[in-house]
């Protein structure tokens, strides 16, 4: 799943921003001799256990202490990790790795095929309890295994030698490679897992690395750690920096107070320091390949199978000045549901090709018409409901404009904002219990369709009971018999996503970017908006 | 010899009636315990001058019931967002002139968003609202808010500590039990669960502060009350058969006057508090409503590039803090009999 | 004595039970599962999960065992954490939060003490207006904007002070002064008033005929007589300075328990919640015991009827 917080992660990694931080020569007082970088996080580390593992700031230190088959560089790029050579067989079904000799983990054993084995085993394995296990879905077996049917030695992986791997899937999968690139794939030392048993992963001393760097200083609950260069990693010569100092800090005014005295070299910005510093050195952008939308829960509501209300809700919303001067951090105005830059076919962006201008334009004059028509085809003259959101400021702020657009031109609306935590909203969502919801979702992988399945009838995430039976058959098509022909594939979604959004099914609202500050001495952190976001293994300071 | 004085009845005169009374009169029209406590009040300056203050703020916070409605309040100009103060006639003081500090300059905000022929007095948040009807509406709610928490203290509080305190003994055992319990689950808890049950809004708000805002109020008149129970006047008003409701209200909440204003100008503080915290975890004032509070937690934020959307209401909450606080001063010393000198 | 102190410790038990009792039971009502991504795990998966956790089982089976572990000591582990013990959560994150609690309690009773007997001794002088004032003030406004301008203006501007994190003791000045503004303004305002009503009263007259010093009245007479409405605020102080604390660790991003609790909340960690609470419950009865026991001591009065109790 990949809800709410964009952060979140997802397999593999969609079309990319990759931002190295901005050029320009602004001085600020960390010294630059000294390769120490102070990184702002904004949760917890919750544990470093890949196989348990959840959220970003986990995945994100997995992603710099461990090294995978692959790493995942700039623009979602696959460079060699513990893999030197890859061969596919025919079908696509076999990957044969041939891995590095001489890769260590910091216990001094030798990074082999079995880590890996055992590694994988361990997540699919119910009874280790990985929420992220599905993403094994596709390799042979693991479904079988997750769903306790079948023995965790089973799965289609298995050590040819100490250094040879091979895999085998049950079906294509076209990212399987990016996915290898991503910590739940890693491998574990088994050794370790064994010798720290329960408290394996829960501080900085019960766990084992293999990667670029070192983590210490982590107790488990506390809110300050460092990531150290590790000597032993198989590529030490081109790590450059010698330390990263992460400190969790909740509030972004104390945060962006810490960077402004040096004490940060990078920090997040709350929407108003965005507006205020956009234009300044080291302000930086970073794009999500996600949308925030608005789900209409025809099972509860009747009005909303009106497509006409539908619709004139759409046309009051006007995204453009929603972005620019409210948010006003680099997020910008929806064009549809699918997020701009996740794929494209002929050199034409998915967004651009199911542009349906109508659904997502600005135009008061007929949202009227339509509403009066609307409530006149529903025999009412006034209707009441609510927009359920998250109790972040972003999330506040979104359902009292949206609030203020419906009720300010829509005659006879009444809209009450609800914003409950996070967790609320997912189980309200999910229970039905709402008319409106601002929904988000990140994509999973670069694939339109990873959008689009949302709002297939009898998918999970399809809250508010929205149905139409073309499209059912169009995303059906596009994963089975059309999943081959590229062309006709690429056309059935773009024909799938113009019903969606000529019918009004769904409300796009915007597509996320987030707002940082960064010492602009700083150079070569590869950022990637899906899966784990941050690789520093090329990072420096000038 | 002798001489007999005669006194005849006609030496004695009586006197006219009113002259006799005159007497016995006291000087001073006769006044009761209210009167009294008016006429101390008028004594005390400070307490005037905010009760007049007080006055005025509830007059315009309700008194702009009719004028600032939910209507109002919805109604957003995100091109106009975030314009600091500007009052007509004062275009030569910076920050009341539409100018705001960016980066050590002051910029005309006004004239850089399209806006040279507005005037927004307290200026604009976040989604071009004027901030100016917004505090006016947020003292309203904060007001109210205030006068709940002060009717659940005297009613439920006091009572409540009154009759734990008299009857000492078991009732008083089980009684500070059920105050121990109450305090001892965190409130976020309470309010969190809340969310279960009811909407945001006013009426959770209401709720939250029945269920916990009395408690301290109680603890201290049970204090209060054991103390006054063993004074001789009480005990003598017991030993002439007076009634326990008659000592409660003539004997004890005289006594206790002094503590219960002053934990009544505690309550009204950390009342408008925790509905600040209860609209930040969202179950309080839910939009396009807004509270002091609300106003305040938003302000803060953004505190190093729009210092005025913070110290607009902070002012406002504080001059109507120090307000009740002087005007409590103020009853105490007219209605503790104690201070009677 | 004894017979007193053994009583009250049992009603304390009976208490933390029933406290227990409620906050599990109101827990189970709460929305949302623990799981962050339970759409995308199977049945299989998911039940496994609940057994671990213990969530198979009817609830009042679950209440009957975490009863039982907590007796043992056993908080259970940590949702959002995943391996990590309640217990060691707890521990690791106590440090910081009682040490900020337990300076700003007395960095607001010292100073509120100073402050409103100056204020009381020189009653309806400019003295006392200003310290009223100044007191009003600082209950006015909120601990989490006071802590952004001290932020801003003492430690950015100024750099007197570390900005945020937690150290050495200098890390824990402005945090201090944040949380401790509330009880220091209140302490001032009780103090002033019991001290006035106290320096009116007939035993003070008679200490001044009998020529004491103007301290000695104040300090030993008039000082420990306004204590005493004092003693029964320690117990609200504490629990204002536990809500105070989450705001405070917040913004000055201290490892704190209050900050971990809104964190638990969020996340839905039923365990870790119930053993805040219960954390924050036994803390508050304790401190609720043990200012009635020196209520007892200080004021004679009082004496006699607790006995009796």
């Amino acid at each position: 799943m990949k809800l709410a917080k964009m952060f979140k992660l997802g397999a593999v990694v969609a079309l990319s921003a990759v931002f190295l931080a901005a050029c320009g020569s602004k001085s600020s007082s960390s010294s630059s001799s000294s390769q120490v970088l102070n990184w702002d996080e904004s949760a917890e580390l919750s544990t470093m256990d890949l196989s348990t593992a959840t959220d970003v700031v986990s995945f994100d230190m997995l992603n710099n202490t461990m090294e995978g088959l692959y790493r995942i560089g700039k623009n979602s790029k696959i460079e060699p990790g513990i893999a030197t050579k890859t061969k596919v067989s025919s079908d696509g079904l076999t990957y044969t790795f041939t891995l590095r000799k001489g890769a260590k983990w910091s216990n001094g054993e030798e990074v082999t095929a079995k880590d890996f084995v055992y590694s994988w085993r361990r997540t699919v394995n119910p009874k280790t309890a990985s929420e992220y296990s599905y993403l094994f879905s596709g390799i042979k077996n693991a479904d079988a295994i997750m769903d306790g049917k079948q023995d965790a030695s089973t799965l289609g992986i298995k050590a040819d030698g100490k250094y040879k791997l091979v895999v085998t899937l049950e079906k294509k999968i076209p990212y399987f490679k990016l996915l290898m690139g991503f910590p739940v794939f890693f491998p574990q030392n088994q050794t370790a897992v064994e010798k720290y048993g329960s408290k394996y992963g829960t501080a900085a001393k019960y766990m084992v690395y293999d990667g670029p760097f070192k983590l210490t200083g982590w107790t488990g609950s506390n809110l300050t750690w460092s990531l150290t260069k590790n000597k032993s990693y198989w590529d030490a010569k081109n790590v450059k920096l010698s330390k990263i100092n992460y400190s969790v800090n909740k509030s972004t005014t104390t945060s962006y107070n810490l960077y402004q005295s040096g004490k940060l070299d990078a920090t997040p910005l709350s929407a108003e320091q965005a507006k205020q510093l956009s234009g300044k050195t080291g302000y930086t952008v970073r794009h999500a390949s996600s949308t925030f939308y608005l789900q209409y829960n025809q099972n509860k509501d009747a009005f909303f199978k009106n497509k006409k209300i539908r619709e004139a809700i759409s046309l009051v919303i006007n995204r453009k000045q929603f972005v620019n001067k409210v948010l006003g951090d680099g997020s910008t105005a929806a064009k549809g549901l699918v997020s701009p830059g996740l794929a494209s076919y002929n050199g034409k962006d998915f967004a651009t090709a199911a542009y349906t201008s109508d659904s997502v334009s600005y135009n008061v004059a007929k949202a009227k018409k339509l509403w009066k028509e609307g409530l006149k085809e529903l025999g009412v003259s006034s209707l009441s409901f609510s927009i359920l959101s998250d109790d972040t400021d972003k999330a506040k702020q979104s359902t009292e404009f949206l609030q203020s657009a419906i009720e300010s031109n829509l005659k006879g609306a009444h809209v009450t904002a609800t914003n409950v935590p996070f967790k609320t909203r997912l189980s309200r969502t999910t229970s039905g219990d709402f008319d409106i919801v601002l929904s988000a979702w990140g994509a999973d992988f670069s694939d339109p369709i990873s959008f689009l399945e949302l709002f297939k009838s009898d998918n999970s995430y399809n809250n508010g009971g929205w149905s139409n039976s073309e499209y059912d058959s169009l995303i059906d098509a596009a994963s089975t018999t059309d999943a081959g022909n590229t062309a006709k594939r690429w056309s059935d979604l773009v024909k799938a996503e113009k019903i969606l959004m000529e019918d009004a099914g769904t409300t796009p609202i915007y597509h996320q970017a987030t707002a940082w500050m960064i010492n602009t001495k700083v150079k070569g952190v590869i950022y990637n908006s899906a899966g784990a976001n941050y690789n520093f293994k090329d990072a420096y300071i000038k | 010899m002798e001489e007999k004085i005669k006194l005849s009845p006609d030496s004695f005169q009586p006197l006219p009636r009113e002259e006799e009374l005159d007497n016995e009169k006291i000087a001073a029209p006769s006044l009761t315990f209210t009167q009294d406590a008016w006429r101390r009040l008028k004594k005390n300056k400070g307490a005037v001058i905010s009760l007049f203050i007080i006055v005025i703020m509830v007059v315009v916070a309700f008194g702009s019931t009719p004028f600032i409605d939910n209507a109002t309040l919805v109604k957003s100009a995100p091109n106009y967002a975030n314009l600091p103060a500007r009052i007509p006639g004062l275009d030569f003081i910076n920050g009341l002139n539409g100018k705001l500090k960016v980066g050590g300059t002051w910029v005309n905000e006004y004239a850089q968003n399209g806006a040279s022929d507005k005037y927004f007095w307290f200026g604009t948040d976040y989604l071009g609202r004027s901030l100016a009807q917004r505090i006016i509406y947020g003292t309203k709610i904060s007001l109210i808010v205030a006068l709940v928490a002060t009717f659940f203290d005297l009613t439920i509080g006091v009572t409540y500590g009154i009759v734990s305190g008299w009857k000492g003994g078991k009732v008083d055992n089980v009684m500070q039990r059920i105050i121990e319990i109450i305090s001892s689950v965190p409130n976020l808890v309470i309010v969190v669960l809340m969310l279960l049950v009811l909407k945001p809004g006013m009426t959770s708000i209401i709720a939250a502060i029945a269920i916990s805002s009395w408690t301290t109020m109680a603890r201290m008149i049970r204090a209060e009350t054991l103390q006054l129970k063993s004074q001789e006047y009480v005990l003598a008003a017991r030993t002439l058969g007076e009634s326990p409701v008659k000592i409660a209200l003539k004997h004890l909440v005289p006594n206790l006057s002094s503590i219960i204003i002053i934990q009544t100008m505690y309550t009204i503080p950390t009342a408008i508090f925790f509905e600040a915290f209860l609209s930040f975890i969202g179950i309080g004032i839910s939009a396009p409503e807004t509270s002091l509070g609300v106003l305040l937690n938003d302000g803060q934020k953004n505190f190093q590039f729009l210092p005025y959307q913070m110290w607009y209401p902070a002012i406002v909450l504080c001059v109507l803090m120090i307000s009740f606080n002087l005007l409590g001063d103020g009853l105490r010393d007219a209605f503790d009999p104690k201070t009677r000198r | 004595m004894r017979k007193y102190l053994l009583k009250r410790i049992l009603y304390m038990v009976l208490t933390l039970f029933l406290v227990a009792t409620i906050t599990f039971f109101l827990m189970k009502l709460m929305p949302g599962t623990p799981y962050s991504n339970q759409e995308k795990m199977t049945t299989a998966q998911i039940k496994i999960m609940n057994e671990q956790y213990g969530l198979n089982k009817p609830v009042w089976e679950q209440y009957v065992i975490y009863i039982f572990d907590m007796l043992h000591g056993d908080l259970g582990t940590s949702f959002q954490y995943s391996n990590q013990a309640v217990s060691y959560l707890i521990s690791s994150r106590i440090g910081p939060s009682a040490q900020l609690g337990f300076q700003a309690m007395v960095f607001g009773l010292f100073f509120g003490i100073i402050i409103g007997s100056v204020a009381a001794i020189n009653h309806n002088t400019w003295i006392d207006t200003t310290a009223t004032v100044v007191s009003i003030i600082g209950k006015s406004v909120p601990n989490f904007v006071l802590a952004v301008l001290l932020q801003y203006y003492i430690a950015l501007k100024l750099g007197w002070f570390p900005i945020a994190d937690w150290g050495s003791f200098s890390y824990t000045v402005l945090p201090t002064i944040a949380l401790g503004v509330g009880p220091l303004a209140e302490t001032a305002r009780f103090i002033r008033t019991g001290m006035v009503d106290v320096l009116n009263s007939d035993y003070i007259e008679l200490a001044r005929a009998k020529g004491l010093s103007k301290f000695g009245i104040v300090y030993h007479h008039a000082l420990r007589n306004s204590l005493i409405p004092l003693v029964t605020l320690i117990g609200p102080y504490t629990v204002a300075l536990m809500t105070g604390s989450m705001v405070i660790e917040n913004i000055f991003s201290i490892p704190g328990i209050g900050e971990q609790f809104v964190k638990s909340i969020l996340t839905n960690d039923y365990p870790t919640i119930m053993g805040v609470t219960m954390l924050f419950s036994v803390g508050l009865v304790l401190i609720i015991l043990l200012t009635d026991i020196v209520y007892g001591i200080i004021d004679p009065r009082i004496r006699l009827a607790g006995n009796g109790d």
